[in-house]
């Protein structure tokens, strides 16, 4: 029952939604992308802060870098490619007519796996770069660290026009439009190849999750000196989750420039990629990436809801139903962490090293995650 | 073109200021010929060569590793950072009088919140996420108060600190089962984290009703009319460093009291203290209210400084994190120093960095002084990877 409980809260929601004579479909189009961009994310949060115990509290840095990329860098190859002499920040609204008349399906296609490719490059190198830190401080210095480091995409994005257009933003390059046309097969489309690149991301993350690598991060999250005692290098290890889970967090902020349509630096900042993604994965379970889907359903069922309901619920409340939804994510991430701290799918613990005596043969592999780690 | 020549010399003296101390940690780390005692005097033979241009890349890379090798700051080298940055600070107060006044202002607002944030940290072992948001609930008050009452905000004191004291108890409240279970730490932030964002709902929700209902407006306000003037001076430049070194005073005087004793010991040895029958929990409680009171007084005096919104803590918290680490999470009275210094460095050298590039490079000082932001998380990361346990902590 619990590992199907956050696919029970989304079908309960939107049954809601077309009972109530809402667009229904509409619903389930902006809820799977969401759904699928969220996955993403938070399955790179439970990679580096579930199962190998990285406190990132800095996830927006690459989600923001992998936008960037897809609007900024992939907008001006574009441009290039289609012969054009626009600066694709500043005479951005030109560059983007032109780019939707003469783009052919077949470059926007090879457009868009360039940005998976170069945003995870990117990612990768950003993400290691921000492990290094983590050679020396431990866990509460190193979240302090990494906290401070999510901001610097969102101050630089900002002000230096050149990448992103500062505050103005830039539209991103109609890669969609290129490929399925407008209206209602543009969000088909963009749901289908979100829906994939997340698909993939989970299959990847559940592999590198159940590899001897996997097993290393939780060995790692236990107790990192274990893992010198057996011949691993610790720090190179953090190296390589901060990568991963940089390049795959920035193939999610591709997808998510290009469904929004546009690149605002404003955009990202740290409740929406940062905060977000811990609530999904404290909601659903440390470590475990059931749970985090479960999480998703959920957290994206109420998000949405809040956004179908809103002027119901301001005329009620008598504020910004955002308010509220900060106040609800906030109390439920509480009350999660002080009531069931597992989450709603708990991680199944497996004994890392033979049971020892004092437990006795049975009780081990219940008792893990409540002591805490 | 003068300013800039001045300006330089000035960085260069900072900077391979702390180089020279770095050098130190490493002869000392490496158990090379140590200085027998780094201080100012000792330091200006050593930077005057360092302009002289053949040797000068091979005494930068040096004292470069030697920043990095360099593990901790000794007594005599963290007198030789200070004594810097007074000659700094006095210098720069010579040639920017205003900027300077604007710098002990801000400075005086981030030791504060600095002290709150080691205080909680020392005792929860947490770094506290949430402490933006005890200083939003001082700046709404500030807000509310001075706009509805048209009144000094010096009077929002009386609803801010206890609103913020309550908070901050609160948050424990919260954090203590928490951490009586043993929770991870990243679990405990989140759960700072958490709280936070409750806060930033629940007043920004505030600030919707309070701007319809009663026209008091929140989101980009500066309270700089609202302030009292002594002689012809704005009474923040004055009552606001007053204020900072009267806690820090209290602090002091309370921390010799019995209570006092009691939670230094509890955060020394919390299980020694146990046994000597102090109730650590009280302690602790203690001095999260003392935090929570600093977060609301720094708060009343955030919009005095700038242009306030209901989550302009939430937006700080790097600065705020920036003095504390550079004061060295572990004492408190290092988050006195660290927010001074963090201050200076933020205002003041960000200016002087403008300027110079300005006059070096041409580039226009507003497209330099937009990155401020920037500064404390460069600073976070400078001050840890020169001593993982911060520039003044021991």
């Amino acid at each position: 029952m619990r590992q199907v409980v956050g696919l029970v809260v989304y079908l309960l929601g939107a049954v809601l939604v077309a009972a109530t004579g809402r667009n229904w479909q509409s619903y389930l189009l902006t809820t799977a992308v969401d759904l699928a961009i969220y996955l993403a994310i938070t399955l790179t949060v439970n990679l580096e802060a579930g199962i190998a115990g990285i406190p990132n509290f800095g996830r927006v840095l690459t989600v923001a870098l992998g936008a960037y990329v897809a609007g900024g860098v992939v907008g001006r190859l574009a441009v290039l490619i289609t012969g054009q002499s626009l600066d694709y920040a500043a005479d951005n609204p030109a560059a983007v007519s032109a780019l939707s008349r003469l783009l052919s399906p077949g470059q926007a296609a090879g457009l868009l796996a360039l940005a998976f490719l170069l945003a995870a490059a990117l990612g990768a190198a950003v993400g290691y770069l921000t492990s290094l830190p983590a050679r020396r401080l431990s866990a509460d210095y190193l979240a302090i660290t990494l906290l401070a480091f999510g901001d610097v995409a969102y101050y630089v994005g900002l002000n230096y026009e050149p990448l992103v257009g500062g505050t103005l933003g830039v539209a991103a390059p109609p890669l969609y439009e290129k490929l399925f046309g407008g209206g209602a097969a543009r969000a088909v489309g963009a749901a289908a190849i979100s829906l994939a690149v997340a698909m993939l991301i989970y299959a990847f993350v559940e592999k590198i999750g159940n590899s001897p690598f996997g097993r290393a991060l939780r060995v790692h999250r236990e107790d990192p000196e274990l893992l010198s005692v057996l011949g691993r290098d610790p720090a190179e290890l953090r190296g390589w989750t901060m990568a991963v889970g940089g390049a795959l967090s920035a193939v999610a902020g591709v997808l998510y420039a290009y469904y929004v349509g546009a690149v605002h630096p404003r955009g990202f900042e740290r409740v929406t990629f940062t905060f977000y993604p811990w609530l999904i994965m404290i909601l659903g379970g440390m470590g475990n990436n059931l749970g985090v889907a479960n999480g998703v359903l959920i957290f994206v069922t109420i998000y949405r809801l809040l956004d179908v309901y809103k002027y119901e619920i301001g005329a009620v409340v008598g504020f910004d139903p955002v308010w509220l939804g900060y106040m609800l994510f906030g109390a439920l991430a509480l009350a999660i962490i002080i009531a069931a701290p597992r989450g709603i799918v708990p991680e199944e613990a497996k004994p890392l090293t033979k049971p020892s005596v004092q437990h006795g043969s049975g009780a081990i592999s219940s008792s893990k995650g409540d002591a805490g780690g | 073109m003068g300013d800039g020549v001045l300006v330089g010399v000035g960085w260069v003296v900072v900077v391979f200021g702390v180089c020279v101390g770095g050098c130190g940690g490493a002869c000392k780390a490496k158990k090379y010929a140590k200085p027998a005692n780094m201080s100012i005097a000792t330091t200006i033979p050593i930077i005057i060569p360092l302009f002289i241009s053949p040797i000068k890349l091979s005494i930068f890379k040096f004292c470069l590793r030697g920043m990095f090798i360099c593990t901790g700051f000794t007594a005599s080298m963290r007198k030789t950072v200070a004594l810097v940055f007074a000659a700094w600070a006095g210098l720069s107060a010579f040639f920017w009088p205003r900027e300077a006044a604007d710098a002990v202002l801000y400075s005086s607002i981030l030791a504060l919140a600095a002290l709150g944030l080691t205080l909680a940290y020392q005792t929860t072992k947490v770094p506290n996420f949430a402490h933006g948001a005890l200083i939003n609930v001082g700046v709404v008050s500030a807000l509310t108060v001075a706009q509805a009452f048209g009144k000094p905000t010096y009077y929002a004191l009386l609803i801010g600190v206890p609103l913020a004291v309550v908070s901050a108890l609160a948050l424990y409240l919260v954090l203590l089962p928490l951490y009586k279970r043993g929770t991870q730490a990243e679990v405990m932030m989140m759960a700072t984290m958490a709280f936070n964002i409750v806060y930033i709902g629940l007043l920004n929700a505030y600030a919707d009703w309070a701007g319809r209902s009663m026209g008091i407006f929140m989101r980009g306000i500066t309270l700089r009319p609202y302030d009292v003037a002594i002689g012809s001076v704005p009474g923040a430049y004055i009552i606001a460093p007053a204020t900072t070194a009267l806690f820090a005073l209290l602090l002091y005087l309370f921390l010799k009291t019995k209570v006092g004793t009691a939670l230094r010991a509890a955060v020394e040895n919390e299980d020694l203290a146990r046994t000597l029958g102090i109730n650590v929990e009280r302690a602790y409680a203690i001095a999260w209210a003392i935090a929570g009171a600093a977060a609301g007084v720094a708060g009343v005096y955030l919009p005095l400084y700038i242009e306030a919104t209901p989550d302009v803590g939430w937006l700080m918290l790097a600065s705020f994190f920036a003095a504390s680490i550079a004061g060295g999470l572990g004492s408190i009275y290092g988050a006195l120093a660290g927010g001074f210094l963090m201050g200076f460095v933020e205002t003041l050298a960000t200016l002087q960095f403008a300027t110079l590039l300005n006059w070096a490079f041409g580039i226009p000082q507003y497209q330099i002084t937009a990155y401020r932001p920037l500064v404390p998380l460069l600073a976070i990361a400078t001050v840890l990877l020169i001593s993982p346990r911060g520039l003044l902590g021991k």
